[in-house]
């Protein structure tokens, strides 16, 4: 047990106390109680009612929401003063980071101290002040390094909407669609539409890197621009040649984008679903690589016709991963629609899922509707997710053939 | 809301020694540090070869399958190997679709898969 002179010795160190007169120290050191909490205990957590203020002896405590750690005390600090010395509650949770030794205040003791020694009021008055103009500073502190951030965020999102194609290509017989709707301010989706002139087809591509945020936007920019340059400079034919060129195409566009993330970004482990498609306008024919990638749908009027499947892992992640090519048609007045798992894993307020049977209700109707395919879907999964914070990245691709 | 990650270590001694890691729970983004964590700390101490029982992971999602990616990696460097052991089945569905089942030495018994090592 600490004696009394060695409680007020103590308190005195505190910038709290340090010019709280000697009698009044005294007082409110006869008061304190001493409290053990072994390291990694919570003392209060956010909200609770509170009562009581601290003062550090020994030891470290972390002041915390939820996870996030806010700021370290160490010896000598006093915390929860704010709830001690008002009505407010716990405005933060406190966890002991190492085994500690506390000082308690009560706030009624506090008080009776305060009745009894008004010179201490003045004191303890300053004290706070000077604790809330610290707040207010590291506060404004923090708000313009966080709009600095948001600000850097605001850039990058800019600049990724220059990896998504600003206008579709124009194909004669054909309407094509895309959209993407990021969770965050960068997104980890793509979709790309491109003409492969030497193969006189139209590539399109959706894609969804795993993770979410910066780290998958940056990824995000690599898979994108490494499969349309793969597709449209690397090693196929000058000329149309036929059938097997497409199929050429595709698996090399895919087979060099995975052995180049696979290998230069072996570290990091990040990979992508990737559906990747090279249509011949004029016949409608399909070859396409589905890389781990939710399965496209082709479909007419009163339903999915057929739905293309997996042909090969995840982009990214193994060396020697080889891409077979599936073959499909998109008849004269059937659509195709690829999408992104956050269409199908969007919640609504209940945190029920979308699902895959949904969507595919809502695409077939929206099919055979006057609106653009896209634009439906899009109001459907925004009706369905109301208020609630959209959870990720949302992707839509759209391919229309005309019956003439 | 994920499930809590449980994950429980037993060594196998024999000519080739094998650490088998039961998991339970979801490995999804909330999750997988805690397997890194621990697989990190076995590879650091030595550990070469790693089973991964699956069957009690009723969730996976591509931050788990990155972690047993960047495990794979690990081992593989040390000279060792990861291997699978009774994926469930919402877990060994998303293995297949995603293409890990090709990659992956999966099992569907223990005796089966310690002696693959």
């Amino acid at each position: 047990m600490l004696s009394l002179d060695d409680t007020g010795q103590l308190l005195r160190r505190s910038a709290f106390f340090r010019s709280t007169p000697d009698l009044a120290v005294r007082a409110l050191s006869g008061h304190a109680t001493v409290i053990r909490l072994p390291a990694g205990e919570l003392l209060f957590k956010k909200g609770d009612p509170g009562s009581a203020m601290y003062f550090i002896v020994d030891g470290c405590v972390q002041v915390h929401h939820a996870e996030m750690v806010v700021i370290l005390l160490e010896k000598g600090e006093v915390f929860g003063e704010v709830a001690a010395l008002s009505s407010e509650t716990r405005t933060a949770s406190v966890s002991a980071r190492t085994d500690v030794v506390l000082l308690k205040l009560e706030r009624d003791a506090i008080y009776a101290t305060l009745a009894s020694h008004p010179d201490a009021a003045q004191s303890m008055i300053e004290a706070l002040c000077h604790r809330e103009s610290e707040v207010i500073g590291e506060k404004l502190g923090r708000m313009i390094q966080a709009r600095v951030l948001e600000h850097e965020l605001e850039i990058g999102q800019k600049i990724q909407r220059n990896f998504l194609p600003a206008t579709l290509p124009a194909v004669p017989g054909w309407q094509l669609d895309g959209t993407l709707q990021p969770a965050r301010k960068v997104a980890g989706d793509f979709y790309d539409f491109f003409m492969v002139p030497k193969l006189q087809c139209m590539g399109l591509v959706i894609g969804d890197v795993c993770d979410k945020g910066v780290g998958a936007a940056l990824f995000m920019t690599l898979f994108r621009s490494l499969i349309r340059s793969g597709a449209l400079y690397g090693g196929g034919t000058e000329r149309f040649a036929g059938d097997d060129d497409l199929a050429g195409t595709l698996q090399h566009a895919l087979r060099s984008t995975n052995q180049y993330i696979a290998s230069t970004h072996r570290g990091s482990s990040m990979f992508a679903s990737v559906f990747f498609g090279l249509i011949e306008p004029q016949s409608g024919l399909l070859r396409y690589v589905n890389a781990g990638h939710e399965a496209p749908w082709i479909g007419q009027g009163d339903g999915v016709r057929t739905q293309l499947s997996t042909t090969g892992p995840v982009v990214g992640l193994f060396e020697e991963a080889e891409y077979e090519v599936g073959s499909a048609e998109v008849r004269p007045g059937e659509w195709f629609f690829a999408y992104t798992d956050g269409a199908t894993d969007a919640q609504n307020e209940a945190g029920e899922a979308y699902s895959e049977d949904q969507l595919r209700c809502t695409v077939v109707q929206g099919a055979a509707g006057d609106r653009p395919l896209l634009d439906t879907v899009r109001s459907a999964l925004a009706g369905f997710i109301g208020k609630t914070d959209q959870f990720d990245d949302i992707t839509m691709i759209s391919a229309r053939r005309g019956l003439h | 809301m994920s499930n809590e990650l449980r994950i429980a270590v037993s060594e196998e001694k024999g000519d080739t020694p094998v650490t088998i890691l039961y998991v339970s729970g979801d490995l999804d983004s909330k999750t997988y540090g805690d397997l890194e964590t621990k697989a990190g700390d076995l590879i650091a101490a030595g550990a070469k070869n790693i089973l991964l029982d699956l069957h009690e992971v009723h969730f996976m999602g591509s931050a788990g399958l990155r972690a047993m990616h960047a495990m794979a990696g690990k081992l593989k460097d040390a000279g060792g190997q990861l291997k699978l052991l009774n994926p469930s089945d919402p877990v060994a569905r998303v293995l297949k679709t995603l293409g890990f089942d090709k990659f992956f030495d999966i099992h569907a018994t223990r005796d089966a898969a310690l002696k693959s090592f």
